[in-house]
């Protein structure tokens, strides 16, 4: 009998446990259905399958193979003769509802051959074996369709795992990406290129008042004020076309508020569409704080333009001051010297003429006389000192030679009486500075070196310069005379600041300040190195040539 | 008081100056005679030989006039004013003798035509040695206007 044949054939033992990713097994199904009209046929499919362990499930009809196939099975073994025109529809429904359910159909060589679709073009599920074949190939199909079949199921189990983590994944993303988008400082939102609103965050709602349903159906530009949303539609296009773009325009809320905004926008692309991505950041704090700065600035422009005019109004009334008070001080000067001249004269008279004067009556009228002179010159010097500071400067490239002999001259009553030693090493270095005001510091100077020596000694004064930088040129005054300790050298420079030594001084006190006073009015500076006894020296320091501005 | 004796009229309303003045003419050996007035009223009547100043022997045409410049109720300046625009004594020598250096008053001094501007010294020798240099510049080196009548 064939199906003694068939049973020689040496069966397997079914397949171990297969692991899966993931860890699950699954054992491999061994159920197969058997349908067929012939006894001795499902007999004989049985014994070939329980010989190899696997479990035969006869089936009676159709709906039990159905009920059996959903509870399940490996694979379905159906007899094609058992198949007549009742069957086959309902064999159709089976593929339609189970579409990758194996079914190996065993036919007749001529049922082979019909012209059946079944036959001609069986659905992939559907293996058409030669009814007759040998078991050992009849098992070894079974075994291959019910291991396709079980691949299957394990591939579209792993299949709709992987869908529900994609599915979870996407939801997570979306979540993260809600999160992150309503956690912006300001307004986020994606529009198309119609301006459809189609993703935005929370804050679009909070600011503008809408509700997402509403907001879900408006237009970007009805977020804008009528005036405003020809400028927005216009940024929108250009964003479109150029890919991004900013604007400062106020963002209109449902009840009406009027809030300012900046807004940027990118355009980029999802699935080969253009889209908006934009941001708006609320800048009514930067606006509220631009506005005060601009106040603040207006504020300074009143006041500073207030306070220039109080500033000339100031300098006009120090002027006028200035000239009050040296109209004050020539009457005074004027007044104080008439007297003078009174005492110095007749004291002289007397002295001259009035005969009976002698001893110490000459010697009193003789201290009038140079009493008055020393008041006289006082004067004439603090005369000179006020009217320093202001008086006009006419600076020029001057000869020193020519300056010194000048000052020289105007002294050599002083120098004959003195019996002075001048010695001046020449040649004289050129210096920038007016001539009428350099003359007077160096008379002033001249002059101390002269007297301030003591009684028996003999005036020895130097003049030299020296380049001491490329833009100034120091002026010295070297004297033998008394000198002057150290802690006095700041404050010789000040208005009646005197040194006297024993009566040795004709000084008023008034020289040296209007020699820092007016060696700082030509842009130098006045110095001394003394010691006592041991003579000074004294400096200007000028400059060598004019600024060049 | 003859014609070889040259006048100064000296205009000052400073006594001591006056005095001091006549000592330092005698002292420098001129032989100036100086006739003093005290204000600019007295100095126009001198020179339009008015009231007192009637009699020119005593009170003759002067050669200089020495004119100080701050006085009471008119200014010296006022005085020289009126000598530069009198049809008579516009010629007249006028020298400024005053305590003033400021330059507004010396630059104006020279504007209405002042001869000279002297500042009074302190020292009676000092005014001994102007005096002297007047006497010597005008007088001998200087030639004076004519006076009118011998034109």
């Amino acid at each position: 009998m064939k199906a003694s044949a068939r049973a020689e054939t040496t069966g397997q033992d079914p397949p171990p446990l297969q692991s899966l990713p993931g860890g699950s097994t699954f054992t491999e199904e061994t159920r197969v259905l058997v349908f067929t009209t012939n006894k001795d046929e499902e007999e004989f499919l049985c014994s070939i399958l329980r010989e190899r362990h696997w479990e035969c499930a006869p089936c009676a009809d159709f709906s039990e193979l159905r009920e059996e196939i959903k509870a399940g099975a490996a694979i379905a073994v159906v007899q094609a003769g058992a198949l007549d025109h009742v069957h086959w529809p309902k064999l159709q429904l089976i593929f339609t509802e189970f579409p990758n359910f194996p079914l190996i159909i065993l036919a007749e060589t001529h049922e082979l051959e019909e012209h059946t679709p079944l036959m001609q073009d069986p659905p992939t599920n559907v293996l058409l074996l030669e009814r007759h074949v040998a078991p050992a190939s009849l098992f070894s199909a079974i075994r291959r369709g019910a291991r396709l079949h079980q691949m299957h199921n394990i591939l579209s189990k792993v299949q709709r795992q992987e869908t529900t983590q994609m599915k979870e994944d996407l939801l997570r993303e979306r979540a993260f990406s809600d999160l992150v988008i309503n956690s912006l400082p300001g307004i986020f939102y994606a529009m198309n290129k119609q301006g459809r609103v189609l993703r935005w965050n929370k804050a679009v709602e909070k600011v503008t008042g809408y509700s997402t349903e509403e907001v879900a159906g408006m237009n970007a530009l009805q977020f804008f004020a009528p005036e405003h949303r020809d400028l927005i539609a216009e940024r929108i296009r250009h964003t479109f076309e150029v890919g991004e773009s900013t604007t400062d325009v106020p963002i209109l809320t449902k009840s009406g508020l009027r809030i300012p905004y900046f807004f940027s926008g990118t355009r980029c692309m999802v699935d080969n569409e253009p889209f908006l991505l934009g941001m708006g950041v609320d800048v009514t704090e930067q606006k509220r704080t631009e506005q005060r700065l601009r106040e603040a600035r207006d504020l300074l422009a009143v006041h500073s333009e207030e306070l220039e005019k109080r500033v000339a109004e100031r300098t006009r009334n120090l002027q006028a001051s200035i000239q009050a008070l040296e109209g004050v001080l020539y009457h005074v000067a004027h007044d104080l010297r008439a007297p003078l001249r009174t005492m110095q004269g007749f004291t002289t008279i007397l002295m001259e003429e009035a005969s009976e004067l002698k001893g110490e009556g000459m010697d009193y009228a003789r201290r009038i006389a140079q009493a008055a002179s020393r008041m006289d010159k006082l004067i004439q010097d603090l005369l000179v000192y006020g009217r320093m500071a202001h008086q006009p400067l006419q600076p020029c490239m001057l000869d020193l030679n020519k300056q010194l002999e000048v000052a020289l001259n105007a002294l050599a009553k002083e120098i004959k009486a003195r019996r002075a030693v001048m010695k001046v090493q020449k040649p004289l270095l050129e210096v920038y500075a007016d001539p009428s005001m350099l003359g007077l510091l160096l008379m002033h100077l001249l002059s101390n070196a002269i007297n301030f020596v003591a009684p028996d000694v003999r005036p020895i004064v130097h003049v030299r310069t020296e380049q001491i930088s490329p833009s100034t040129v120091r002026i010295s005054v070297q004297d033998n005379g008394i000198g002057i300790s150290p802690e006095h050298h700041d404050r010789i420079f000040r208005v009646f600041e005197r040194l006297e030594a024993g009566g040795v001084s004709t000084g008023t006190g008034i020289g040296l300040a209007i020699v820092k006073k007016g060696v700082e009015r030509m842009g130098g500076t006045a110095g001394l190195e003394s010691r006592i006894r041991h003579g000074s020296r004294f400096w200007l320091d000028l400059p060598a040539a004019p600024k060049n501005e | 008081m003859n014609n070889s004796n040259p006048t100064i009229l000296y205009v000052d309303d400073d006594d001591n100056d006056v005095v001091l003045l006549k000592h330092a003419i005698r002292s420098a050996q001129l032989n100036f005679g100086v006739q003093a007035v005290h204000d600019p009223e007295e100095a126009s009547a001198y020179l339009n030989g008015e009231g007192p100043y009637a009699d020119r022997k005593c009170f003759p045409m002067p050669s200089i006039v020495l004119l100080d410049l701050k006085m009471p109720r008119m200014n010296g300046l006022e005085v020289l004013s009126w000598i530069r625009r009198h049809p008579l004594h516009k010629r007249t020598v006028v020298i400024v003798l005053t305590a003033s250096n400021q330059a507004s008053e010396i630059n104006r001094a020279y504007e209405l035509g002042a001869n000279s501007y002297l500042v009074k010294p302190v020292e009676l020798s000092a005014l001994v040695e102007m005096v002297r240099g007047i006497g010597h510049y005008w007088m001998t080196l200087a030639e004076r206007p004519v006076a009118a009548a011998h034109v």
